[in-house]
């Protein structure tokens, strides 16, 4: 039997990854997938803990969640194409609109 | 033990895999690493007996947004932007990486702390299974507001999206 707390293991270092993604790509599409890791690490939290302790409520959870990341990332997608067709670029730290460095 | 050690594979595979979205320096390439990302998430979400949860993970996310994300790849992707891109990124690599490397592994170390294991292990863990009706069950009693509420989000997010991309 795989004891609980070896999924909090491998989401926390998931989360990691992501968040360390996030930091450091300057790519939008890439941001937006780590994004993605991000939201599926704190899912495998959230179905780890409904199954070992007997709570339906934590399934049914995930599964709202994987429906707005779904229209998280339409959106995200589609301001990103538009930003590269004003831009022709979608490298987020050279499109200079808002901050200037 | 078998178990233990078919976990720690899939722990292996699913961290390499988000490793390589990060590092990949092409973007398609972190986009089919994201793909076997998703497939193995699915993968432990049938290690913990949520069935439906693995086949709407597959559907949803390897089914549709890593389409999305390849077509918007495809849609974005210059091949000159990429060279300059590559050059300007050799000379800050090492520079820029550190705070947020230092930022994540203080990250880690605090999650690191609070995670512990439990106090007895002889303890025995039970898997619990729920069969789909009580999904559809909750979904149409308990959750019946944010069932509704979610399909709004998600008319409004397709809606949202095309008049976006159609601009």
């Amino acid at each position: 039997m795989i004891p609980p707390h070896y999924y909090l293991w491998i989401s926390a270092i998931l989360f990691t990854i992501g968040t360390f993604g996030v930091m450091t790509q300057r790519n939008g599409i890439k941001i937006l997938m780590c994004i993605e890791i991000m939201l599926n690490s704190a899912n495998i939290n959230l179905v780890a803990f409904s199954s070992y302790m007997g709570d339906i409520n934590g399934q049914m959870i995930v599964v709202f969640s994987i429906a707005l990341a779904a229209a998280e990332i339409a959106v995200g997608l589609a301001i990103l194409v538009l930003i590269y067709r004003t831009h022709k670029t979608i490298d987020l730290s050279r499109v200079g609109v808002i901050r200037r460095w | 033990m078998l178990d233990v050690i078919t976990f720690w594979i899939f722990a292996l595979i699913i961290t390499a895999s988000a490793i390589g979205v990060v590092t990949s320096r092409e973007v398609m390439h972190s986009a089919l690493f994201l793909a076997l990302f998703f497939i193995m998430v699915a993968v432990f979400y049938v290690l913990l007996n949520a069935e439906f949860l693995a086949a709407v993970q597959i559907l949803v996310y390897t089914g549709g947004v890593i389409t999305m994300i390849v077509f918007a790849v495809i849609l974005t992707g210059g091949k000159a932007e990429r060279k300059a891109e590559s050059k300007a990124k050799r000379q800050i690599t090492s520079k820029k990486l550190m705070l947020p490397a230092c930022m994540s592994v203080i990250f880690l170390l605090l999650m690191a702390g609070i995670i512990k294991p439990p106090v007895t292990s002889s303890f025995t863990y039970t898997l619990a299974t729920y069969p789909l009706t009580e999904f559809g069950t909750m979904m149409l009693t308990t959750y019946l507001l944010p069932f509704e509420a979610i399909s709004l989000v998600l008319l409004v997010a397709i809606i949202g999206a095309i008049i976006l991309a159609k601009k």
